[in-house]
This record gives structure tokens, sequence and C-alpha cells, in this order.
């Protein structure tokens, strides 16, 4: 795919929709003709209260859930029913749990290796040689957690603020059109949340990539992005530009947007 | 005690050829198990479905060398059959290697056209290749040993490559390795495809060596190549990837060479499988008797 498509914003979701069990009792519409335009360069930030449908729009993004109908285009080309592996060449992913975005049973540098091959054919020569084991170390380095000089060890036995790093970095390694983040430090704890949320802006801000935030931590909310997107009930409730984003307080979003979980969130 | 030691003697050279050429059923066990994380039982029906498509072909005027590749080749298919009978159909992989046993013991009785059919008189692959293998147990012995280590090799080799990355990506994180761009139905045939493909290189040299295939000659391979990995991983540990792919082939050489022992103790060859059963379920059973284990897959 080519960026010359111009006119095109890089994200383009039309009148997605979807719905859950349906015709059963339990039946529970997800995504309600979800419509939302991103820019190249956007950071959005998504928030809203279980159930929303905030990581149902990233999984159909991702590909990972179909819609039963609407339209996914990404620079211009529909995507809407682009297998995951296929569309991977576009887009990057770090998932909420921190054991599903690293493969636990590779070392480090296996795993880096695992994910510099994203888009690209892989062939027969060996995954790893001293070129690229350097690469990754020193990729590694900057983000301070002391894994440079382990790359041998396996993924599964780092902490989880280490493995949402190195889930990161394989997911911006090559360079995506798109990088979606599914409340990749929610499963952490504060300290460990901050860290990674660091390496996180370090990593957009340095590769200059456009990215979509899942989050429930309101102050993650109004520090990072340059776009907040509240949903209910899997549409688009309220949208918020960098102007208006920038004179957000926590105060404000909790009386705007909050609901109670999010409040017990807050307060915790 | 003298008698059962010399009796065991006399079967060491014979039992380790056996060992040896069952070591690729297990290394075609450990690979679905450990790499891929889809276990799969197509090798009781592929190691037939190996030796039924080189006895056939040999006998039908083929080239040993042909035969014995095209009983690699059906070997992946039939592997890549059962991947995509568990990827598409959403079938749990071992029911899926199960009808795959199952529809290749018709298929092999097809080929074959009979339940047994011999090939004496025709150039076997031990033939072309030194005219000594077949006379003599010690050259077997190197040349089935030979073989093992080179595929050991290149099975270590593979899985260092990116293609080999990317198998032992979607065995350690099936939702992960899409997103990074592997294909989960490519790798999981592939992978399955290429252990099958072992299997029947297992059955194509056996078929030849012993100068005959029959349809029943699966039967109970699957347990036995179980218990060759439960026994190697026990000897070799599995820290790293070589330690992994060795311990099929250590295993499968001990548990043989274990078998030939107890047959010399008087064991009944008949109550042989009981035992390996016994010893597989008592294995994957005891972390759980102990309380030492309390969730997990076993194997």
């Amino acid at each position: 795919m080519s960026s010359s498509e111009t006119g095109a914003p890089l994200l383009r979701l039309d009148r997605l929709r979807v719905t859950f069990h349906a015709g059963t009792p339990n039946q529970r519409v997800a995504l309600d003709d979800l419509s939302l335009s991103m820019a190249e360069g956007d950071f959005v930030v998504v928030i809203g209260s279980n159930g929303a449908g905030k990581s149902t729009m990233l999984n159909v993004i991702s590909g990972a859930l179909l819609p039963d109908s609407g339209r996914v285009e990404l620079k211009g080309k529909d995507i809407t029913n682009l297998a995951v592996h296929k569309r991977a060449a576009y887009i990057g992913r770090v998932f909420q749990d921190p054991m599903l975005g690293t493969a636990p049973a590779l070392s480090i540098e296996e795993n880096l290796a695992l994910a510099g091959r994203r888009g690209l054919r892989r062939g027969f020569h060996l995954a790893l040689n001293s070129t690229n084991r350097k690469r990754f170390a020193d990729i590694l380095a900057p983000f301070g957690l002391g894994l440079d000089t382990r790359m041998r060890v396996l993924a599964g036995k780092l902490s989880g603020g280490q493995r949402q790093v190195l889930a990161l970095l394989m997911a911006s390694l090559r360079k995506p059109q798109l990088l979606l983040l599914d409340e990749h430090t929610a499963a952490l704890d504060p300290a460990t949340a901050e860290l990674v949320m660091q390496a996180t802006r370090r990593i957009v801000e340095e590769d200059r990539l456009s990215a979509l935030m899942i989050t429930h931590n309101m102050q993650q909310a109004i520090q990072y992005g340059n776009r907040l997107i509240a949903m209910n009930a899997g549409r688009i409730k309220l949208e918020l530009d960098a102007q208006a984003k920038q004179k957000l307080t926590v105060e404000d979003l909790i009386q705007r947007f909050g609901d109670a979980s999010d409040r017990q969130l807050l307060q915790a | 005690m003298v008698d059962v030691l010399s009796v065991f003697w006399n079967l060491v050279p014979v039992t380790l050829v056996q060992g040896l050429i069952y070591s690729l059923i297990a290394l075609a066990i450990m690979i679905p198990f450990r790499v891929l994380s889809v276990p799969d039982l197509s090798s009781e029906g592929v190691f037939p479905l190996g030796a039924a498509v080189a006895v056939a072909l040999v006998a039908n005027g083929a080239h040993a060398l042909v035969a014995t590749l095209a009983a690699v080749a059906a070997g992946f298919l039939a592997g890549m059959t059962t991947a995509l009978i568990h990827l598409k159909f959403k079938v749990h992989s071992l029911l899926a290697g199960i009808l795959t046993v199952t529809m290749l013991w018709s298929v092999n009785l097809r080929i074959l056209g009979k339940p047994n059919a011999p090939l004496f008189g025709f150039e076997t692959l031990y033939d072309w290749i030194h005219p000594e293998i077949m006379g003599s147990l010690a050259v077997q012995i190197v040349f089935f040993g030979t073989l093992a280590l080179v595929l050991i090799a290149l099975l270590w080799w593979l899985l260092q490559t990116d293609v080999g990355l990317g198998l032992r990506g979607i065995g350690a994180n099936p939702h992960l390795a899409p997103a990074l761009g592997v294909s989960l139905v490519l790798y999981t045939a592939g992978g399955l495809g290429l252990a099958s493909g072992i299997s029947g290189l297992a059955g194509a040299l056996m078929a030849q060596l012993q100068g005959y295939a029959d349809v029943g000659m699966g039967v109970g391979m699957l347990v036995n190549g179980l218990a060759s990995v439960i026994i190697g991983e026990a000897i070799t540990g599995r820290s790293t990837l070589l330690r992994q792919i060795a311990a099929p082939v250590v295993g499968a050489i001990v548990y043989y060479l274990l078998s030939s022992l107890a047959l010399a103790l008087g064991l009944n060859p008949s109550d042989l499988k009981l035992v390996t059963g016994l010893f597989v379920l008592l294995t994957l059973g005891w972390p759980y008797l102990v309380g030492r284990k309390v969730i997990g897959s076993g194997l």
C-alpha cells in the first residue's frame, strides 16, 4: 500500500456494526454504526465504560473480529475483510494482557526477531545474527530495564511491565502505519504503568507513529494524545480535539463522561 | 541373571536400529506437541502410509529414492490434512488426527492392495546407497545414527530461521503470531506437514529394511513415541532448543533398549503396550497424584 492516495485519511471507520449473540436473548449491539476518522500523526485516546465497544472497535481494526456491516479503510484501502496476519503489515498492536503481547517460550531477542519480520517475507535465513542482535540490544537499552544485557532470557521470565515494554517495541520495531494500544497498562501497578506510558510516549514521538489507545485511566487520557474520544453503547458520545483537550482536567472528565467504575478506578 | 544379560546383549544391536528408526516418529510427535503446541496423533497412520507408498512404488518399478521421497511427500500431505481439518472445520487437533488416521487406514489398504505386501527381489534404498547396509547391523547402526544426527541438525537450523521462528511463534503464542504477520493456517499446516513427512520417512525406511509393508505396522507407535519423548526430556531436559530437539532421539533409543530388557527379563511381548501405556499414564499423572501440580495440560 502506498501513501500516495491523496486526501484519504489514515484510518476511516464507516458505520461499523457488530452484534454479539444475534438472535438470542443475550443479543447485544457492541458497535452501533460507529464512524471515525483519523489523520496521519494523530494520537487518539479512547475512553468509555466497560461494554462501551472500545475493545470491539480495536478488534475490528486489527482484524481479530469481522464486522456485521460497515467498512474499515487504511490510507484509502478497504481492509475490512483482510486476514489478521495480512493487515499486520500495516498495524502494530499491544494487548492488555502482558501474557499476550510476547511469546513466553522465546527469548527476548527471538521475540524481537519474530516481530522484525512483520509485513516482510519470512525465509530460511537464520533469524538472529550479530548485526541484528546488537541492533535489538541498542533498541532496548534506552528503556533502562536492564534487558539489553539479558537478551537470551525467555520473555516468560520477565515482569509484566518489562513484557509490555518489549511488546511495545515489538509492535513498533517495523514502523506500523497505525499502532493499537488496548489498555496496555491496565494490568500493571501504577508505577510500572507510568514507566510503560513513558516508553509509549517515547516510541510514538520518536517514530512519529499514529496511535489509537484505549485507557481506563483518566490521568492518562488527559496527559497523552492529541484527540480524545468517549464511547458509550457502541457509539462515540463525545469527541475533543487538541485544543479542547488541553484545557481538560480530571474532574471535568469524570463529571462529563465518567461513570461509577471509572471513578472507582481513579480513586483507587 | 547371566542368561537375561546375554539375551539382552544379543538384542542390543537390532534394538538400536529399531530405536533409531522409531526415533524419527518420536521427533514427529515432539514437533506438534512442543514446537507448535498443537498435539497431533497422525503419526499412527502416517507411518504405515509412508511404508505403503514406498513399497507400492518400488514394487511397481520406481527408483527406491523416488519412492522414499514420495513417502515423505505423502506424509507431508497427510499432516497438512490434519492441520486443515483442525483449523478450517474447527475440530480439536487430537480428533482431527484420529480422523486422519482412520481415513488413512482405507487409503493405505488401497495403496497396498492388500493388508501386507512384500518387497523381496527389488532394489531398496539401502541396496542403492551401499550393499553393505543390509548385511551388517553395525553398518545399519552407523547409517541410521547418522541420519538421526542429520535430522536433528537440520531441525535445529530450521527452527532458528525466520520461518522456524514463525513456527515456534505460533506455538508460543497463537494470538500474537498473526498480529506479527505469521499466518496461523500456513504455519500450522507446514509444521504438521513437516512432522508427518518425517513419520512418512520412518515408514518408508522401516518397510524397506524389513522387506514388507503392513497396514497394521503403525499400531501403538504413537504411545511408544510419547514414551520416548517423555524419557528423552527427562534425560536431556528442555532448557535449550537443541536439547528439546535431541530429546526424542535419545528417548527413543533408551525406550527401545528398556523394552528389550523387559522382554529379556521374560515380559510377554503382547503385554508391552500395556506396560508402555501405564508408564506414559504414570508419568503424565504423577505431578497431579502427588499434588505438586494443580492445573495444566500434562504433556
